[in-house]
């Protein structure tokens, strides 16, 4: 199994950004994310990505401070603190499901 | 070897009860291993589009329908009034029983209706296939009840049974809990659960703040990483733990997202 190095945070991927305007509800949000990173995580396991089990924890962090951070998420309020969260999420599950697929295929 | 009943050695009926939504591909399994002690079977169908009522009825089930949803406790309150048996054995179609457990309930059968105890069992959950280890001795969920007796609250989700404590008994064995196929089906499950129970909890006057949504995550993590022993399963272990921590994020942030709607 090929291991691949800690990204650096421009490897990250994650479509959401720290706009405190989100444009429907947290749930709605969550599963619409969850949906496409389900996709994203199926292309890339088919591809011969691999994950361990560090790695989802690693995007969780570096995103969650990048959009708190760098986009000031933190700074936006309430909203931007739930952004920052819901981009981190959605890094993690990228990762994440990854390494789970690989868990299944055992 | 598989647990049997000598029918006229047996002193009480078993009603397996069961409430699903597309779960042809699990259910299949579930009702193999009750087949040896269920003198009938209840499921009770939320609307599902998938083959789940022709495995039902490929085992011999009574197959009901209910799409108005009233939350998990109401819906297991309707299918245990299909039921007719002595006692009620309440699972879920991702639910197995272990061998030990098929015969602690077959011991049961052959002793006259017990109505003043319900019964617990302890239920461990396997991750995309792997055990996952617990410290103790794993969740107890009371889910054998004499029919006439006991019933579900009427919770929306996390529904337990109207049942004093110390009006329990522990069954042994284990109920197998393929908790989910893959991540994907489990967070889906977990969003699901957290949306109901924000819902829930917002109705009955339950407040949080964003700071305390994200102090109790984290103290789910740790709970579920040391103090249930997570830890001792590996990366699995630390994803579960993680798993955990987001769910609990998750719902309130939407409780406190559906309190900071009622106020505008």
């Amino acid at each position: 199994m090929v291991i691949q190095k800690m990204p650096s945070l421009n490897d990250i991927e994650s479509n959401v950004d720290a706009d405190p305007a989100y444009p429907d509800a947290l749930s709605e949000q969550l599963n619409r994310l969850l949906e496409e990173a389900h996709t994203h995580a199926a292309t890339e396991f088919e591809k011969g990505a691999r994950k361990n089990g560090i790695t989802p924890l690693w995007h969780y962090v570096k995103t969650f401070f990048h959009s708190g951070i760098v986009q000031r998420g933190f700074l936006k309020g309430s909203c931007g603190l739930i952004n920052c969260s819901v981009a981190a999420q959605d890094a993690y599950n990228r990762s994440a499901m990854i390494y789970c697929m690989a868990v299944q295929e055992k | 070897m598989t647990a049997s009943i000598n029918t006229a050695t047996k002193l009480a009926t078993l009603s397996v009860v069961m409430i699903v939504k597309d779960e042809a591909s699990r259910l299949d399994g579930c009702l193999q291993s009750v087949k040896t002690i269920a003198d009938e079977i209840v499921i009770l169908d939320a609307g599902s589009t998938d083959q789940t009522q022709q495995v039902a009825e490929s085992h011999g089930a009574r197959f009901y329908s209910n799409t108005d949803w009233q939350g998990f406790g109401r819906q297991r309150q309707i299918a245990q009034s299909y039921a007719t048996c002595d006692y009620v054995l309440m699972m879920d179609a991702d639910e197995r029983l272990d061998e030990t457990l098929t015969q602690s309930i077959a011991n049961l059968l052959r002793q006259p209706v017990v109505r003043d105890h319900a019964f617990a069992v302890r239920r461990r959950n396997v991750y995309f296939g792997q055990f996952a280890y617990k410290l103790g001795r794993g969740e107890r969920l009371h889910r054998l009840y004499a029919r006439d007796t006991f019933e579900f609250h009427n919770q929306s989700v996390h529904e337990s049974l109207n049942c004093d404590p110390s009006r329990s008994k522990v069954l042994k064995g284990t109920l197998i809990h393929h908790i989910c196929e893959s991540l994907y089906h489990l967070k889906r499950k977990q969003l699901r659960y957290a949306l109901d129970w924000a819902q829930m909890k917002s109705q009955s006057g339950k407040r949080v703040s964003l700071l305390g949504a994200h102090a109790r995550a984290t103290f789910a993590f740790f709970r579920e990483y040391i103090l249930h022993g997570s830890i001792f399963s590996g990366s699995l272990g630390f994803i579960i733990a993680f798993e955990t921590g987001i769910y609990t994020l998750n719902k309130y942030m939407l409780l406190w997202e559906i309190n900071r709607d009622r106020r505008t």
